[in-house]
């Protein structure tokens, strides 16, 4: 069977000599131009802007402690045992008071292997584990990235400094 | 045999079984807390409900036992709804503390409730809870708010262990499983920690594995335990190198469901801080090949009657092949003690330990490697000038060296195969760091002659290699042609070897028991 | 030495250094305003880190393109390798020695410049004009062609063939779409023809200035397209096809040698946005406005700044037409050379012709 190919119509004198179209084009191009010098880009100027990030954000863990500075992470290891990255490494101890029983002795997150996915956040089954909104942390050793219970605890006061800087620039 | 309908499925079962053991036979699982195979039946936990025609009312599983013609339902609307209700009974006074508790991820509570329960309870009061003070021993945790019930841990310490050192204390909803007083509220019998297994939830947990790791994270590996001649089947559960526990591998043959303590925690010597790190030629670190050179140019120097070759039975029988083409090379004796041993059929208690420390005295024995009192007087004598001493780690070894210890200390060529440090690889003039009986495969013959397979769970700690391959390139150093280059190929041939001890052994214990039984006629 | 010669020599090397140092600096600050419009263009920002509005930005550039490591690949030809660079930068700075960029003023009546009558913003006015700006930016081909040559590498040799073929179909449609505007101006002289540009169209009842544009429309665009394609600038940048050729003639090239390449083309830009000023918009001049009865600073003043003002368009033309329009390909390039532009370009100078012809027999005007 014969395949019948619909040819496009032929060009006119004007579409064939290009000017208006390129005269168009010209006219997109000054209309965006005018557009960002009038303040309409679409850049956020980073270091100085932040962008304000969405609640559900997943980026850097916190640990939260009890109002007594205890830490809730009784080191179940559902975390470790869900992480798809392989990234959380959890080791327990026999806690004194006998009613909270267990405790985690060594907690490491691996940011860098991290890939915030949240299911740590989803298992956790003792609420102590949260992804935070704060992105900013990067450093210039892979050490760095080793975020154990010692920081974990801490991250909190970085994600306060954030979200002070958001405000600011709203 | 009675032929009975299970779930509309036909079938003919053997005569005596209960309906939980007649449905297992053709795959359908009846969930139950307080059944257990070896324990006496109470049928309290009333988890395994089934619906028997003609009777109207749910019948226990466990405690049926089956009869030509029997008709049972397992998975009807009135056995899924009183196994939903059991459930949530059970888990009114349960604390929900899984991700606290060391069961987790092996708990039976856990397991039925996910694949049985309903999701959600309706009990709004407080839930009953126990003082943790009560002293259980060194080998248990006690966490008596977890407890449903069961009573397993009554009736194995009555009728297992027996020693009834458990008893219900008080009524009812309080009623709580208790050491008893009157043993100092001590759980420390040679075989508390089966109840680390028997437990269905997590009351009784062991102290030992505690907060260790979890169970999910561990691989299992099917072995044999080293450390008595019952030959005990075991797990080895393990993580990156490195034993977490021993748990007890059913075989009614052997062991039944249980092993004891020492078999359960005494693997500590597997990562402990004496392990020999790596060859050493008179005192300094050098590399294997060094090594391996240096020893079999030692075994040779002396000739064939100053030189003896000393392997504890803890060796493989394919490691003791070697052993004896070694000694044929070398033109001297292998011998497995210095003293007369210890008879493999004479037991500790009435349950599972043995008196011969060893694991594979009597496949040594059927390779011809076999204890030589006479070896103890040359060694003390002097006579012996070289000896490659295999293991003098292993306790029933060390112990028969312990009058010989200083002469075998000033033999100028010894040459020490072992994996943890002693005072022979310290005075040695050659030490090879083998590995230990989870870092190599082989089979161990146990007390009654059974051939069985112990399985590498890790490759050999640090520079160390495995028993088999450093006795293969000792044999060749030494000028042997070795055709068996595998384990495999050894235990090939030795087959027969084994199979015609083990013959000879069954045949020895007929002959024991039946004299035994006419003694006690008489 | 006559002192006549040597006032001629020493105004020659002032103009030299101020020519040459506002070129560079225009260069520069040429390729800050593409940065920054071509990202206006596409709803960006662009640098904003050096300085305010980023104006030391070209600063740390050069900087930048100073300290980098020195490379010369083992494989390439060393000798005319390290020639390119420099014979792609001379043409580009020797062709604007013709360009002027307002009227001459009076000498100062007393010194050294006294002898001269007159300092023309010209550097040199000689009588071929435009012929030295044709055969000179024709040479400039020959850096790009030896660059992709000494280069060794397949994709530089690529894009120089590209450049030289693309050049040379170009280069016909340049010169004959112009000299339709020599026709008209009878000369070329760049100065002549700003100059002849502030009369007003004679026959014409209204007065319309009598610019290059107006006389000559198909001319300019002829012109104006054909310069796009010696400047090798989009939508005629297939030397440098980054899609297909990776870089085209300059992939070898880096730090000061891969800057001069880059100054060249700037410089291209710049010059033929001055050329198409004088040729085709007036130069300085404004229509209507007479400049001349302004003291001679303020003049030249306005002047320049005129000329500045319309060169200027014509640069920003380059950056706008670089964002608005896609690469050609190459078939379609040729195609438009040789049988859109020549042809057109030849009917352009037949029609001029034919419009002198008949305006000197018939003597319309």
């Amino acid at each position: 069977m014969a395949i019948i190919v619909k040819k496009p119509a032929p060009l006119t004198f004007w579409e064939r000599i290009y000017l208006p179209a390129i005269l168009k084009g010209l006219g997109m191009t000054m209309r965006h131009m005018i557009k960002t010098l009038a303040g309409g880009g679409v850049t956020i100027r980073y270091p100085e802007q932040h962008k304000r990030v969405p609640n559900n954000y997943r980026a850097l863990h916190v640990m939260p402690t009890w109002e007594d500075g205890h830490i809730k992470c009784v080191a179940c290891e559902m975390c470790s045992t869900v992480c798809p990255a392989n990234a959380i490494t959890v080791h327990a101890e026999e806690d004194e008071n006998p009613e909270i029983e267990k405790r985690a002795a060594f907690y490491e997150i691996d940011e860098l292997r991290c890939i915030f996915c949240g299911f740590c956040e989803e298992v956790c089954p003792r609420d102590a584990i949260h992804l935070t909104k704060n992105y900013e942390f990067v450093t210039d050793n892979r050490e760095g990235f080793l975020y154990g219970m010692d920081r974990l605890t801490k991250t909190g006061r970085l994600v306060s400094e954030l979200e002070a800087k958001e405000n600011k620039d709203r | 045999m009675p032929k009975i309908t299970i779930d509309g499925i036909e079938c003919e079962v053997a005569d005596g079984l209960n309906v939980i053991e007649a449905a297992k036979t053709i795959g359908i699982h009846i969930p139950h807390f307080c059944y257990h195979p070896a324990l006496s039946l109470v049928g309290q936990c009333r988890m395994c409900l089934i619906e028997l025609d003609p009777i109207p009312k749910l019948q226990t599983a466990c405690s049926t036992f089956v009869k030509d013609g029997m008709v049972i339902r397992t998975n009807t609307e009135k056995v899924i709804k009183a196994r939903k209700a059991i459930m949530e009974f059970l888990l009114i006074n349960h604390p929900l503390d899984c991700p606290e508790c060391d069961q987790a991820g092996e708990c039976d509570l856990q397991n039925n409730s996910f694949e049985f329960g309903q999701g959600f309870s309706r009990f709004e009061e407080q839930k009953r809870t126990y003082s943790r003070d009560i002293p259980v021993g060194e080998k248990l945790v006690r966490i008596q708010d977890r407890c449903i019930h069961c009573t397993r841990c009554i009736r194995f310490f009555r009728e297992i262990v027996q020693n009834e050192v458990m008893t219900y204390q008080w009524r009812g909803n309080n009623t709580a499983m208790t050491p008893l007083e009157q043993d100092g509220r001590r759980l420390d019998t040679n075989y508390s920690g089966n109840m680390h297994e028997l437990c269905p939830c997590g009351a009784l947990t062991l102290k030992d594995f505690r907060f260790k790791t979890r169970p999910w994270n561990l691989a299992n590996t099917e072995s044999v335990c080293p450390l008595c001649s019952t030959g005990c089947n075991i797990f080895i559960d393990h993580k990156q190198r490195k034993i977490f526990r021993i748990r007890p591998r059913v075989n009614m043959d052997v062991n039944t469901w249980w092993i004891c303590d020492f078999g359960r925690i005494d693997f500590g010597y597997a990562h402990s801080e004496t392990r020999i790190a790596g060859p050493r030629v008179k005192g300094a670190d050098a590399d294997w090949k060094t090594a391996l050179d240096t020893a079999a140019g030692l075994l040779k120097t002396t000739g064939a009657s100053a030189t003896a070759i000393l392997c504890s039975a803890d060796a493989t029988n394919e490691e003791a092949l070697l052993v004896k083409k070694l000694a044929a090379a070398l033109g001297c004796s292998a011998a497995s003690l210095p003293a007369p041993g210890v008879d493999p059929l004479e037991m500790e208690d009435h349950l599972l330990l043995r008196a011969d420390k060893a694991a594979n005295t009597q496949g040594l024995k059927a390779l011809g490697i076999v204890p030589d009192p006479a070896l103890a007087d040359k060694l003390s004598g002097g006579a012996i000038k070289t000896l490659l001493l295999i293991n003098p780690f292993n306790k029933q070894l060390a112990a028969a060296l312990d009058g010989v210890r200083d002469a075998v200390a000033k033999i100028p060529n010894l040459v020490v195969l072992d994996h943890n440090e002693t005072d022979f690889s310290k005075a040695a003039a050659v030490v090879l760091p083998g590995a230990v009986w989870a870092e190599k495969n082989g089979t161990f013959t146990n007390y009654k002659g059974l051939v069985q397979r112990i399985n590498q769970a890790f490759a050999p700690a640090g520079k160390a290699r495995g028993d088999f391959d450093i006795l293969l390139a000792l044999a060749q150093g030494a000028g042997a042609d070795i055709a068996c280059k595998t384990h495999i190929d050894a235990y090939n041939e030795i087959r027969d070897d084994l199979l015609k001890l083990e013959a000879q052994i069954k045949k020895d214990i007929e002959a024991l028991q039946k004299a035994a039984a006419e003694a006690e006629k008489a | 030495m006559d002192s006549a010669v040597l006032a001629t020599v020493i105004l020659a090397l002032i103009k030299i250094a101020l020519i040459l140092a506002v070129l560079f600096t225009g260069v520069a600050y040429y390729s800050l305003a593409e940065r920054k419009f071509s990202a206006f263009m596409q709803d960006r920002i662009g640098p904003n880190r050096c300085g305010p509005f980023a104006l030391l930005q070209p600063l740390a550039d050069g900087v930048k393109f100073f300290l980098k490591e020195d490379v010369i690949p083992h494989h390439v030809d060393k000798v005319l390798y390290l020639a390119a660079p420099a014979m792609a930068m001379i043409p580009a700075m020797a062709t604007i020695a013709v360009v002027p960029f307002a009227d001459p003023i009076p000498a100062p009546a007393s010194g050294l410049f006294a002898s001269l009558g007159q300092i023309q913003f010209q550097l040199a006015d000689i009588n071929v004009g435009m012929l030295y700006i044709f055969a000179v930016s024709g040479l400039a081909v020959y850096g790009v062609v030896i660059a992709g040559w000494a280069s060794n590498n397949k994709y530089a040799l690529l894009g120089s063939l590209r450049a030289s073929a693309q050049m040379i179909s170009y280069e016909l449609t340049l010169g004959l779409s112009v000299l339709g505007v020599f026709m008209v101006y009878e000369t070329l002289q760049l100065d002549a023809i700003v100059a002849a540009q502030t009369s007003f169209i004679s026959f014409l009842p209204v007065a319309i200035p009598k610019w290059g544009i107006v006389v000559q429309p198909l001319g300019f665009l002829l012109f104006l397209i054909a310069t796009f394609a010696e400047t090798s600038r989009l939508p005629f940048d297939l030397p440098e096809g980054e899609a297909e050729i990776v870089a085209g003639y300059h992939v070898e090239y880096g730090s000061m040698k891969f800057m001069l390449f880059m100054l060249a083309e700037y410089s291209h830009m710049i010059i033929a946005s001055a050329v198409i000023t004088c040729l085709f918009l007036g130069g300085w001049n404004l229509p209507w406005v007479d400049m001349s009865s302004l003291p001679a600073v303020q003049r030249v003043a306005a002047q320049l700044a005129v000329f500045t003002a319309k060169a200027g368009f014509f640069a920003f033309l380059f950056i706008w037409v670089r964002w608005t329009l896609p690469r050609f390909r190459y078939d379609q390039l040729m195609r438009l050379g040789w049988k859109v532009l020549l042809p057109l370009a030849i009917a352009n100078l037949v029609a001029t012709g034919a419009f002198y012809v008949v305006k000197y027999t018939v003597g319309i005007g």
